[in-house]
């Protein structure tokens, strides 16, 4: 047991002076009267059965001082503010799911995890929220209703998962200061990676009781548009179960402006929302007034592409063909050239034909999604092969920025590069998988961490997601309806019993003592 | 005659000689008078033959056996005697603190007894006591000699509420045991409020060889005082004090230890076939005898 206003030394020794001090109060004399009576026999015998505050000369009813202590003491260990704990040396760490955006339920989320906060050890409990990065809402020592003034009303969705989180806050653990952090919220963890935490740091989700059930989406996520309109994207979305949930009943809303958009079903359950704008903003889908997912979209400037001295005029025309593209000499977000600085660079036939800097570090899985992205696999590497006599290859090295390097030569008509199919192709994806920064995250489903977010996200803002090394994505965040069974136990019930703190239970106690008292008292058990 | 306690009130005595006390038997050796007697003599009432034997009056052979078995048998007859009746009024300090003193009650039960005793020829003896028994009044019979008895236990009254002192009945009755009186009926007439304790008083009620028939002056706050709140009570025989926290438990504890002491009385005069009889003091004495005093005979 802790207290929260008084020393545990304190507490003790004022339960102490509390018994001394009704001690003496038993000794005092009461001032009486004086009547002369017949006989005092009776009254004598009367008082020998009797005798209770006389305790210094007699002990017969010793427990009239013991009670009244005992109450005493309750009302002083009230006044001190007791607690439970089960360990000092633990931590508390009461986890919100701040990805959550429906309102109603992040403000009952907050509620809950301000109440089961009270209950822990003042000095050994956070509440923290986990959404776009993690936010302390209420730190150790510091009353609960703090939390109130410093919860962020315009949270943006973070990344899917709490792992991210979890991590964080698994680093402050140690076997001197164990951890439990307790969450709220349904998000889903994945079991190994709660088998694989470390012993001093135990996750326990609170319950948060039923509540009204919505469709889940089974996944959301968004694309470019497949009209190619680079200035618009294509979302996607499929419910987890088609009862209950009907498309009329949607409503999407992005920066809280309900846009006009056309759904249309592409069968096995999902269905597609077509060209929206790609001007930022969140974008949020409502069922029935309540919030069922949310994806942050990117904004799409048209690319502004700066032609170096020395660039093949096909190439210059091959990338103006793209709506998308407007040649821009000053602030370019592109650059095409020869030159050390330029984005897509144009060299030798000495170097290698195709060199692609990717921000990605695993060289396998960047060239396996750059074959697809730059539709690599169209390019007859063969034909060039034999036009150059030399070994056709694609180089994927890990850099800071996306960069592509190319023999300049696939543009002067020495090869047949640009009168192939894959040319104009490969020239138009390039300059717009140079253009995409931050990556847009094409897809996302409940639980599942962001693919490209390994290891961690360092920190999420309210666009995009920025991993440990540096990387940056789009956010995407389905919400879970309250009824997902969690993958973690039910959090204990540290500070209560059937939802009563132990104040309201030494309260009851005291109650129930002077009651008794009062029953010995009317019984003639008691003075 | 002085008798500022009204003692010899007709109207009191009057309905005092309209009851009277029946002895189921007395013991012998007693004077004539109307109680059956063990003794067996000269009586109306035939009781019973024994043999003759040389000194018996010849009068008293029953002829008419000699008659018929040739053998000389005397006939016995019931021999009647007085009823000794002890009256012991307690005149401590204890009977004289209410404002009506509890005394003169006793005193006018004490007349009212005597009277009736007087009326029917028997011996009565007026033995006032407080911490002492005041043997000074001797026993007598007649009926001219009531008011005797109402000037004596007068004096003995304005003696002892000049001077009021303790009540030691077990003191007193062994004085009286000491006097080696006739067996009798001995009515105690008192608070019985002895400060030595219940069971002094009974360890001496249950030697005397007197049939008892016990009275106690009582009031009602006797059983129920109306006392509250913190208050120290004086003992008005002894001075002695006692704080008490009077509430509701002290007064039923009270109640319970008043309630033992009369039933400790209550029994013993039940075992010696007498009685107790409580006696409201502020009440009439003669309609509360009355009780006592079934269709106007009490049966010692």
């Amino acid at each position: 047991m802790s207290f929260t206003f008084l020393s545990t030394a304190a507490v003790l020794g004022g339960i102490g002076v509390l018994a001394v001090l009704l001690g003496i109060l038993q000794r005092l004399r009461v001032q009486h009267r004086e009547i002369e009576v017949v006989s005092t026999l009776f009254w004598q015998a009367a008082v020998e059965e009797t005798r209770a505050r006389v305790f210094v000369k007699r002990f017969r009813h010793w427990p009239a001082w013991l009670l009244i202590v005992t109450i005493a003491s309750c009302l002083w260990l009230l006044f001190a503010g007791p607690r439970w704990i089960g360990n000092e040396s633990m931590q508390h760490v009461v986890l919100l799911d701040g990805s959550v955006t429906d309102l109603e339920t992040r403000d009952a989320d907050f509620v809950l995890a301000t109440s089961h906060a009270s209950g822990l050890p003042l000095m050994h409990r956070e509440v923290v929220s986990a959404g776009s990065r993690l936010e302390t809402l209420v730190r150790p020592g510091e009353l609960v209703e703090l939390g109130a003034l410093r919860v962020n009303p315009d949270q943006s969705p973070g990344s899917t998962g709490l792992e991210w989180a979890l991590d964080a806050l698994a680093s402050r653990a140690s076997a001197e200061r164990p951890m439990t952090i307790h969450v709220i919220g349904d998000v889903e963890i994945d079991a190994r990676y709660l088998d694989a935490l470390p012993a001093e740091l135990s996750v326990f989700r609170i319950e948060r009781g039923a509540t009204e059930d919505r469709p889940l989406l089974q996944s959301l996520g968004l694309s470019s548009s497949a009209s190619g309109n680079w200035q618009t994207v294509d979302v996607l979305f499929s419910p987890a179960d088609s009862k209950g949930f009907d498309v009329g009943d949607l409503n999407i809303t992005v920066s809280d402006k309900t846009i006009p958009v056309g759904i249309v079903s592409v069968g096995d359950g999902e269905y597609l929302v077509e060209e929206v704008p790609a001007m930022g903003g969140i974008l949020r889908m409502k069922h029935k007034g309540k919030e069922i997912g949310a994806i942050t979209l990117p904004q799409r400037e048209r690319i502004k592409v700066a032609f170096e001295n020395g660039t093949p005029e096909v190439l210059k025309k091959l990338v103006l063909l793209d709506p998308a593209c407007i040649e821009a000499a000053a602030s370019a977000d592109l650059v095409v050239g020869t030159s050390e600085n330029a984005d897509l660079r144009l060299v030798s036939d000495e170097q290698s034909a195709f060199e692609i800097g990717s921000e990605n570090g695993d060289a396998e899985s960047a060239l396996q999604e750059l074959v697809a992205e730059l539709s690599l696999r169209q390019i007859d590497a063969n034909a060039l092969a034999a036009e150059s006599g030399r070994l056709i290859d694609v180089q994927v090295i890990a850099n800071d920025r996306r960069r592509i390097s190319l023999w300049k030569n696939l543009f002067t008509g020495k090869y047949n590069f640009l009168q192939s199919r894959a040319g104009p192709i490969f020239v138009a994806r390039a300059i717009r998988w140079l253009a995409q920064q931050p990556k847009l995250v094409p897809w996302a489903e409940p639980g599942m961490r962001l693919p490209e977010a390994r290891p961690v996200f360092e920190r999420v803002t309210g666009d995009v997601a920025t991993a440990s090394d540096g990387r940056r994505f789009q956010a995407t965040r389905l919400t879970r309806p309250t009824r997902s069974v969690g993958k973690v136990d039910d959090s204990p019930r540290l500070n209560s019993f059937a939802g009563l703190g132990m104040g309201t239970w030494i309260g009851l106690l005291v109650v129930i003592l002077l009651v008794t008292e009062w029953g010995l008292y009317q019984r003639g058990r008691m003075p | 005659m002085n008798d500022p306690f009204n003692l010899l009130d007709p109207d009191f005595l009057q309905q005092a000689n309209a009851m009277r006390v029946v002895a189921r038997r007395v013991a012998p050796a007693g004077r004539w008078a109307e109680h059956r007697s063990r003794d067996r003599g000269q009586g109306m009432e035939f009781r019973d033959y024994r043999p003759y034997s040389p000194g018996d009056e010849l009068k008293t052979i029953d002829w008419n056996v000699y008659r018929r078995l040739g053998r000389f048998v005397v006939r016995l007859f019931e021999e009647m005697e007085d009823l000794p009746i002890y009256l012991m009024p307690d005149l401590s300090k204890s009977m004289w603190h209410d404002e009506s003193p509890r005394a003169v009650t006793a005193m006018k039960v004490a007349i009212a007894f005597a009277a009736i005793g007087l009326d029917q020829h028997d011996r009565v003896g007026v033995l006032p006591f407080s911490d002492d028994l005041d043997s000074t009044i001797r026993p007598t019979s007649g009926r001219g000699r009531l008011p005797l008895i109402a000037d004596a236990l007068t004096r003995a009254a304005e003696r002892s509420k000049q001077s009021p002192k303790g009540t030691d009945l077990s003191e007193s009755l062994a004085k009286l045991r000491g006097l080696r009186m006739r067996e009798g009926l001995l009515v105690v007439i008192s608070d019985f409020f002895d400060p030595h304790g219940i069971e002094m008083m009974m360890k001496e009620l249950k030697r005397t060889r007197h049939r008892p028939l016990l009275i106690a002056i009582s009031h009602q706050q006797d059983r129920e005082p109306e006392i509250e709140g913190d208050v120290r009570v004086r003992d008005c025989e002894t001075g002695e004090t006692q704080d008490v926290s009077v509430t509701s438990t002290v007064l039923e504890g009270y109640r319970k230890a008043y309630d033992a002491h009369f039933e400790r009385l209550q029994e013993f005069a039940r075992s010696r076939r007498g009685n107790l009889l409580f006696l409201d003091h502020e009440t009439e004495v003669m309609k509360q005898l009355a009780g006592l005093f079934e269709g106007g005979t009490y049966v010692a």
